[in-house]
């Protein structure tokens, strides 16, 4: 339990996953019900809330040969659908089924299956997320090498076929991604992706193509005439290696807000430019962005953003082992609110003090036909 | 392990609290926390909690290497101390009760030679590791078990010269050989890692006898090496470049890392597997390879293929020609000054000491990557290290964010209940309550028919008061005011002009002040009674009731208020007029309630004969705007009105301020104006709640109200608030499906036939047949329901009862008068279905597909049901039923 300091250090309670190494990630779903982690143990671990704020591990399996960098889910409507994405250079997509061997008492065991294995990527995988539901089941993937590749489902039902629709190189790292999770039909706004790189900074530049080159953060828009995802901005303000950065759901805004890990926390607005949208395939200034706030709080280097359900409150995870949470105020300013200790010195004080999660049963592993062979 | 230079920091395996650093002298340090430490003792402060403070010292004189065993049954670390001449001896730095009578004890090797490295065993904490330099005729790795040395000897005579002769080393290796830095594997009990040569690192097993090596690797990059606690890789140093090896295959190393310097110090994480830290010479930064490792050998293979793309992350892939390994690598400078060394703690997460070269030691925690996630029901995870940390539920007691009142207001059926003012309450804000209270208001007055010809549900004051046509005469025909010159009825030596016209009493009775003293008066008397008599008085004053202004004055609690009813006194004669109104000019800004202020510019300015000039009052923006639109819509020309609503419509929406609804009304300016709300405070619960409750259904379908409903959909969707949801679906129906009038398609839940498409239900009330429904024969309804009634085709059946399904549908196909146990339900996957009734009583028992030949799991393709909510309908696809 970390200290409970200057009115807002706020308290914590653990939760022992039991992770054998690092975990990389942790993913709720849209109700916020379930978990799932994902770590360097190369396992994957769900857990089921019990509706009094603890948690239980309903299934581990070992789902890849690599450290497992990101999980995901899929929306509910499409089912019990995760995504992970690894070191091994694949991404697996996984469903969660009734046991089929169970018989009528133990009829509630669930276990997950890989469905499909996107093993497209030469390079590690280093994040992917699914697309906005009114687009379909759409997952996108970037690589370290590079390239962002967008895959459909084309029938929800059958989660094995994954076709690839779209392959976009970007000539640099790719470390994390991001969907706009505007209603595009809405405000005709096109499916947009924003992508961060952490490449890092080479002292002597090449000047010739460093219009393109000095941002760190793209946005990637696909147009409905030429059916390709073109690159139709770059944040010229961001020329640090990114480590995360995420999109705040869009509540009624007429323009974007666009969550940055760097070696700040970074908060841009990103406002469409109505009249250059018209004329043209993604030519001229599609949007004018600008950095509303830029907290150096956390010394050195940003891990991770997320943003809450309403977009008022974001969270960041920084090299100083604080996370801190940044509240929206009027008009879009923004203050900090809490900070969290993550271990209190070192781990002098146990973290193992007083575990609110309890072992029930273990879901069966997966099928061990079920690891890759490509 | 892997230390050689002459500086160096060893945490002690065993006593957590202990270290020493080793540079001219050796000195042994004691962890305590900053507080714990007595005053007088001095101490070397280590962090902002903790210091160290100096337990025993000794000369480093001739000593080439150190390491500190792993002994638990002594009160202090014991340490060896390897020299130049080829001694290693013990020593706990401290004269001290000494039970194992270790301390003191000498090994010496047959032919004196320097000693380069010294390993204790960590898991056998009785063997200890020498390796030295070479002899032609001797070996020069010895192996020294303590227990078999103190057995032959006398416990505790460290002043007699030891028999060391006796003491033979129980194992000895590499003849001739050369060792430059030795480690205990981790992997099996009794192997050691050795650099050899400069040139090899060799494996040997002491299980099997004959010292011959287990593994052999050459390479240059061999000044150090050092193993993994557990597992199978071993880095070892060099020049240029950091190797990583698998112990199990040492013919070429996993990776290889070049490094721009000399490297100093390598040293595996003792608490993470698979990182690496190394500190290079003259450098203020330590690096962390991040060893990762795909395990998966086909996929080596196929490896070939991808070096032909171009990737910054293969670089360091393909140079180590370790297939499938990389480390991702991170810097970390926990000071300014260049570090001379650095110690990983044997325990504790990733706390690890370094020495500057200044001389000051530095604790520093690394820290990890920490990953975080916001879930939809507001709670916070993240995870450092091994471990998931959630925020405490009390957070949202303390910070009261947007996310947590909105669903708090959702539960509470907020936006939802009957009358558009109960919402007010619910709202918990004041500028929201007012906008309920408005809506209301508007609402009631088009009802009454105060106000007609209004072409919005929720007029503003700019609806009512006709905007003249931009090129049109500010004053054209359809809107002139009557000028009326009016006596303060208690001041009768004055006049003041006011305007009136039908316009203008709507808008005041929007403002809620409605026209003449019959109306204000109760209004007065509101504000009185709500606690705020400094309004009362003002709006006493502003209807020219100067007598009443006093009168609330007086009765006011706050004595100062009293004082303020001196300027209602009635003014001196004309001379002094002038006077007094600047007096009254000058003590109004002094004044704390913006109310007070506008009554004291007010009576000033009406002692003005001809031109009055109101600015001052109307410039008093910490009035509430109704009542400074109200004042404006009394003493304002016709001309400077417009000016007047228009710049502070223009101000407010500039501001995206709420109050500006009531200038507005729910019209499409009003839809802008809550739009650069939204985006301002990001409530777009309330503007989705107040375009469904108060738009006309052309405002519902532009793009920002329609954005806003879908997005407050898709929050209730994530808080599962179904009932909430519904309810709102409900009220957009019933507003649109009342204004639409003509032919306006409503949205609802039917049953369509699929081979028509056409509506089950919709066809009986189509045709007419009069004749049958006034005495249908309970046989030809249920022949009715069994089939299409456009295309005669039949309707599914349910999977359990085996009747046709459609029996909801009969009347009229109202949803809502339809039993529940009567709804077609169906499984998304196998797509059979039944009656809901029918298939919850189903899947109670069973988990297949009530059809005999479909083995589909309908059941299990649910997420699972919350424990506490069992009464979730099994089987039935709840997102299927909800998010239509």
């Amino acid at each position: 339990m970390s200290e409970v300091g200057v009115n807002n250090l706020f308290e914590s309670q653990t939760i022992i996953a039991d992770h054998k190494d690092l975990i990389h990630d942790v993913a709720y779903d849209f109700y916020g019900e379930r978990m799932a982690t994902c770590s360097s143990d190369q396992y994957v671990k769900v857990w089921d809330s019990d509706g009094q704020g603890g948690w239980r591990l309903t299934a581990s399996w070992k789902a890849h040969h690599g450290s497992v960098w990101k999980v995901t889910w899929a929306h509910p409507e499409f089912g019990q659908v995760l995504a992970t994405c690894s070191f091994d250079r694949t991404a697996a997509i996984w469903e969660e089924v009734g046991d089929i061997t169970a018989s009528g008492s133990e009829k509630g065991l669930r276990t997950w299956v890989k469905r499909s294995n996107l093993v497209d990527s030469r390079t590690s995988v280093t994040d992917l997320k699914f697309g906005p539901k009114h687009l379909g089941l759409l997952l996108v993937t970037c690589s370290a090498d590079g390239i962002i590749r967008i895959y459909e489902a084309p029938d929800v039902m059958n989660l094995a076929q994954w076709t690839l629709q779209h392959e976009i190189p970007t000539k640099v790292s790719i470390s994390c991604l991001s969907w706009n999770p505007s209603l595009s039909r809405v405000n005709s706004n096109p499916p947009m992706l924003a992508v961060g790189s952490d490449e890092p900074n080479v002292v002597n530049t090449n000047l010739q193509n460093d219009k393109n080159c000095n941002g760190k953060v793209f946005i990637y828009e696909y147009s409905e005439a030429c059916r390709r995802w073109t690159r139709t901005e770059c944040l010229s303000s961001v020329v640090e290696p990114v480590n995360d950065l995420m999109f705040a759901p869009n509540l009624g805004r007429s323009f974007h807000i666009l969550a940055v890990a760097t070696k700040d926390v970074r908060i841009i607005k990103i406002e469409p430019l109505p009249e250059s949208s018209s004329n043209g395939n993604g030519c001229g200034v599609r949007f004018r962005s600008e950095v509303l706030a830029a907290f150096e709080d956390h010394n050195s280097c940003v891990w991770r953003v997320s943003w809450n359900v309403t977009g008022t409150l974001l969270a960041s995870s920084g090299d100083d082992c604080c996370v801190r949470l940044w509240k929206m105020q009027y008009l879009n300013q923004w203050r900090c609110c809490a900070v969290f200790k993550s271990e209190a010195g070192g781990g002098e004080s146990p973290a193992r003090a007083r575990p609110r999660t309890t072992y029930t049963r273990l879901a069966a592993i997966t099928n061990p036909t079920h690891m890759p062979h490509h | 392990m892997g230390s050689t230079g002459r500086i160096d920091i060893v945490w002690s395996p065993i006593h957590h609290d202990k270290f020493i650093v080793w540079s001219q002298d050796i000195t042994l340090y004691e962890v305590a926390r900053l507080k714990d430490i007595e005053k007088k003792i001095s101490f070397t402060q280590l962090s902002s909690t903790r210091g160290a403070t100096v337990v025993a010292s000794q000369s480093g004189n001739g000593v080439r290497c150190v390491d500190i065993s792993a002994i638990s049954d002594h009160p202090d670390p014991i340490l060896a101390l390897g020299y130049e001449s080829g001694r290693v001896s013990l020593t706990s730095l401290k004269q001290a009760y000494d039970p194992l009578g270790l301390v003191g004890r000498e090994f010496v090797a047959r032919y004196p030679r320097a000693c380069n490295s010294l390993a204790w065993n960590p898991t056998e904490s009785n063997l200890l590791a020498v390796g030295m330099d070479k002899h032609r005729a001797d070996n020069c790795i010895l192996l020294w078990d303590m227990n078999t040395c103190t057995s032959d000897e006398f416990p505790g005579e460290s002043g007699t010269p030891p028999s060391w002769e006796r003491a033979r080393p129980i194992g000895e290796l590499a003849l001739g050989e050369t060792a430059h830095c030795l480690a205990w594997c981790g992997f099996s009990p009794r192997t050691l890692a050795v650099s050899m040569n400069l040139k090899h690192i060799k494996l040997f097993d002491l299980r099997e006898g004959g010292g011959k090596a287990a593994g052999v690797a050459t390479s240059r990059h061999c000044l150090g090496v050092c193993a993994e606690r557990q597992g199978y890789q071993i880095a070892s140093r060099g020049d240029s470049a950091l190797c990583v090896w698998d112990a199990r295959a040492l013919n070429t190393p996993l990776l290889t890392l070049p490094q721009q310097k000399p490297t100093r110090k390598i040293q595996w994480c003792p608490t993470r597997s698979n990182l690496l830290l190394s500190l290079q010479r003259d450098s203020s930064v330590l690096r962390l390879h991040d060893i990762q490792q795909s395990s998966d050998f086909k996929s080596q293979q196929s490896f070939d293929s991808a070096m032909s793309a171009s990737s910054a992350l293969e670089e360091t892939e393909s140079s180590g020609g370790g297939a499938g390994r990389s480390a991702v690598e991170r810097e970390v400078s926990p000071a300014s000054q260049p570090l001379l060394a650095f110690a990983c703690h044997p325990e504790h997460r990733a706390r690890l000491l370094t020495l500057t070269a200044t001389g000051a030691m530095v604790e520093y925690t690394v820290c990890e990557r920490v990953t975080v996630s916001w879930g939809a029901s507001g709670a916070l995870v993240w995870a450092g290290g091994g471990a998931l940390r959630a925020m405490h539920p009390a957070f949202h007691l303390q910070v009261d964010d947007l996310a947590q009142r909105a669903r708090r207001r959702a539960e509470a059926d907020y936006g939802l209940k009957t009358d558009l003012w109960q919402n007010a309450e619910l709202a918990e804000d004041e500028a929201l309550a007012g906008l309920w209270h408005f809506l209301a208001l508007s609402k009631s007055l088009v009802e009454d028919g105060c106000i007609r010809n209004s072409p919005w549900k929720h007029p503003g004051v700019r609806t009512v008061l006709p905007r003249t046509a931009p090129g049109a005469a500010p004053c054209d025909g359809t809107y002139r005011s009557e000028a009326v010159p009016s006596l303060l009825p208690d001041m009768p030596n004055r006049k003041i002009v006011v305007y009136r016209s039908p316009e203008r009493t709507r808008a005041l009775q929007l403002c809620g002040w409605g026209w003449g003293w019959e109306n204000a008066g109760a209004g007065v008397e509101r504000a009185e009674a709500e606690g705020t008599p400094c309004r009362a008085a003002a709006l006493a004053a502003f209807h020219l009731r100067a007598r009443n202004a006093l009168d609330v004055l007086a009765r006011a609690r706050d004595p100062r208020l009293r004082v303020a009813a001196l300027a209602l006194v009635p003014a001196p004669s004309a001379p002094d007029e002038r006077l007094w109104r600047d007096a009254l000019h000058a003590a109004a800004p002094a004044l704390p309630d913006p109310y007070l202020r506008a009554l004291l510019h007010f009576l000033a300015a009406a002692s003005h004969h001809h031109h009055p000039d109101f600015s001052a009052v109307l410039n008093e923006t910490e009035m509430r705007l109704e009542d400074r639109v109200a004042f404006a819509c009394i003493y304002l020309s016709d001309a400077k009105l417009h000016d007047y609503i228009q710049s502070v419509h223009l101000a407010l929406h500039e501001r995206g301020d709420l109050a500006g609804v009531l200038l507005t009304g729910i019209s499409p300016e009003g839809v802008a104006l809550l739009q650069r709300w939204v985006e301002a405070c990001g409530d777009v619960q309330s503007a989705a709640l107040v375009a469904a409750r108060c738009c006309p259904p052309e405002l519902v379908r532009e793009p920002s109200p329609a954005q806003w409903i879908d997005s407050y959909r898709s929050l209730l969707d994530g808080w599962q608030l179904w009932w909430a949801r519904c309810a709102l679906d409900t009220w957009l129906c019933s507003g649109t499906g009342a204004n639409s009038g003509e032919g306006e398609a409503t949205r609802r839940v039917g049953v369509a036939c699929t081979y028509c498409g056409k509506s089950v239900a919709a066809a009986p009330s189509a045709r007419p047949r009069p004749a049958f429904a006034r005495l249908p024969p309970p046989a030809a309804k249920m022949k009715q329901t069994s089939s299409c009634p456009n295309c005669r085709k039949p309707l599914p059946r349910c999977g359990v009862c085996s009747l046709h399904l459609g029996t909801s549908a009969v009347g009229g196909g109202a949803v809502g008068g339809a039993n529940f146990a009567t709804w077609f339900s169906w499984c998304v996957a196998c797509r059979h279905g039944g009656h809901a009734a029918h298939l919850l009583h189903w899947f109670s028992e069973h988990t297949e597909c009530p059809v005999s030949s479909c083995a589909c799991r309908c059941s299990s393709l649910d997420p699972p049901d919350p424990p506490d909510r069992p009464e979730k309908p099994d089987g039935v696809d709840a997102s299927a039923l909800a998010c239509t």
